[in-house]
Order: structure tokens, then sequence, then C-alpha cells
């Protein structure tokens, strides 16, 4: 058993400016699946073209995982694999969150025909994830702190998607996906803290192939 | 006779055949229905027509339901694990829903809902609803 988490563990991040790097080292995580090793830096920008290396040299067939940094060979490498370039999203913490709702739903199609059965039948469409986050703050509050601006009210007026991670405290997993923001509603009253309530919209992301590649995933998934 | 609802255990497979408890489950509602056409007519609505005695008659027809359930959100990998993976996949998941620990329903469906949410002050919780895919079974 790994939990319940009491709710003060968890903490939320956004991503702030796309960052270049190169030669970047890479851990097995099993198999033929192969992780950028510095954790601040498996978010990849999907409008960057990536490129690995395996030994020195373009490596082999590969899927990327844009969300956690991790690289998946259709035949096994001869290592060391290196990302020799890509973009990076840093992340910086939402410093002021209290609460989260996360709420995934997928389409369930009916396709119940003639037949014996006396229930119906059904297939799975498309999901959707969409939730918000409530902050103590008034939308204002800078999270880069590395120079950078990066507020709610900022990513509600930029008007493209941002990678959000949700971490549920406790056990290290952790929920990240490339959301828009929808609406941000700020509540004052005279005896209280200003409430700052942002919804968001998953949005999945297209590589620099136009490719859709980036949703949203569980890290253990 | 009463069921305690402490009594209760919560399933899931991927397979109909590896079952894990489901740890920090609190609350399940099985809802089955069937859907009911009227087949009232002017012969059955009659009054004094034989075996009828003014009331709408009905025909059951397609089997349907969902089943909800929440609880606290735990890390485990197989339990609540296997629902998360479910949901994002949308491959069927096998549940039984045992009121009293050995007897109750097995429900095979596809993960429809699935929802996480954190209070600093509160305990991370977690719900989701299975939409029925088969007819809902008695089990053992």
């Amino acid at each position: 058993m790994a939990g319940p988490y009491p709710g003060y563990n968890c903490a939320l991040y956004v991503v702030g400016t796309s960052t270049a790097m190169s030669a970047e080292a890479c851990s097995n995580v099993t198999g033929d699946i192969y992780q950028i090793t510095s954790t601040a830096k498996r978010i990849l920008d999907p409008a960057t073209a990536v490129v690995v290396w395996d030994n020195g040299a373009p490596a082999g067939t590969h899927t990327l995982d844009y969300l956690f940094g991790k690289i998946e060979f259709a035949s096994t490498p001869t290592t060391p694999i290196t990302v020799n370039s890509a973009n990076y999203m840093p992340r910086w913490e939402v410093t002021t969150g209290r609460a989260f709702d996360l709420d995934g739903s997928r389409t369930i199609i009916d396709d119940t025909v003639f037949s014996s059965n006396t229930h119906r039948s059904k297939d799975p469409g498309l999901k959707t994830w969409s939730g918000s986050v409530e902050l103590l703050d008034d939308g204002y509050t800078d999270y880069d702190t590395g120079g950078t601006t990066l507020t709610l009210e900022g990513l509600l007026s930029d008007g493209t998607a941002k990678c959000l991670e949700i971490y549920i405290g406790g056990a290290g997993t952790y929920w990240r996906g490339w959301v828009l923001f929808s609406k941000i509603s700020t509540k004052t009253n005279v005896d209280g803290q200003a409430v700052c309530t942002a919804s968001f919209t998953v949005a999945p992301q297209a590589d620099s192939n136009g490719d859709v590649v980036v949703g949203a995933a569980w890290s253990d998934e | 006779m009463t069921k305690p609802g402490k009594d209760a255990k919560f399933l899931v497979s991927a397979n109909d055949s590896d079952w894990y408890e489901v740890d920090g489950i609190k609350e399940y509602t099985c809802d089955p229905d069937v859907m009911l056409h009227d087949s009232t007519d002017f012969v059955s609505a009659s009054l004094g027509s034989g075996d009828y005695d003014e009331t709408k008659t009905f025909v059951a027809g397609l089997s349907d339901g969902t089943l909800t359930f929440s609880g606290d959100y735990e890390d485990e990998t197989n339990g609540q694990g296997t629902v998360r993976v479910l949901f994002s996949s949308g491959a069927a998941i096998y549940v039984k829903a045992l009121h009293d620990g050995t007897n109750g329903k097995k429900i095979t469906g596809i993960v429809s809902d699935y929802k996480v949410s954190g209070k600093a002050d509160d305990l991370t919780k977690f719900s989701a609803t299975v939409a029925f895919n088969s007819a809902i079974a008695d089990t053992p």
C-alpha cells in the first residue's frame, strides 16, 4: 500500500521558456527505454526537433516521450545514449497552490446492434482532461525565479499551451499535461485571502513534424 | 439481511484473470438499469379487458449501467494503478464489487471518468466511473 496522502504534500509546477540543450546524458530505465538523466530537463519542447545519438552517432529507430524525456528504441542500442540537440522546458513551482481538481473523461460510444445480447455494447471514444487549480494569489505572482516572468494571468493572455505538472504528494507519482488556461477567477473578501482559481483543459501539441504527440500522462504509465 | 459496509471488497482486473483489491476505496455505487418500453395498447388500457386493470404495461429492453467508486488516492500499481492505466488506454476493465467480501457483482466495462483532487488541508482523493459493457453478473 502506498498512501493515503495528506494533501499538503502535493505540488503544482508550470513550465517556463523553451531552452536549448545539447549532449544531454540519458540513463536506462528498463529494457530499451532510456530517459534524460537530469530531472530538470525531462520535459521536451515538442516544437523543436529532438536529435538522439547512440554511441556518438545518430540513433536508430526510436519513439520519444516528450512529457517525461524518455526514448524507446525499436532494437537494443549500443549506448551511451545522448540527446544531441533539443529544447527542454524548465519547470517552476506554483508556490501559492493549495488545491487542485483533475478530471479525466472519455466518451463512451454506443455500438449496440441487433443481436441476442440483452445489454448495451460500447466502444471507448476520445478522452479529455480538464481541471482547475486554486491558489492564494491574485494571478500576478511570478513563479519563474530564473529571470523571466511567469504568471497565471500571463498564461491566460498568452493563449499558448503550457505543460502543467501536478505532483501527488507522498510517493512520487505525478501527472503532466500540455494545457490551455481558459478562465482565471479571482475572489477577494474583506476577511480572507485573495483566492485565484484557474481552469484548464489539456490541449495536445504537435511535434516539429506536425504529428500530435503530447497530451497528458502519468509518470508511471 | 443487513450488510455492514466494512465487510465489502472491491477488486479490479485488466484481463479477467489477475485480480487486485483496490486500496483506498471508501464507497462504491453500482447502478444497473434496464430500459422499459411502454407497451400499453388500446386493449390493455381499456377498462374490463380481461387480465388488465388500466395500468400501463412495459417490456424490458437493453440493460446498461454505471459503477462509481471513490476514496483516498493511493499510489499502488495493481489496484488504483490499474484503473488509472485503463482509463488512459480505453481498454476493458473488469470489476468485482463484493458487498460482503465474498458475494457481489462482476462488471465488465470501460473507465469513462477518472478524477483526482487535492487540498492542502485534506487527504488526496480520487474517483472513477465505469460504464458497463456487458451484462452485470453475480459472483462468485
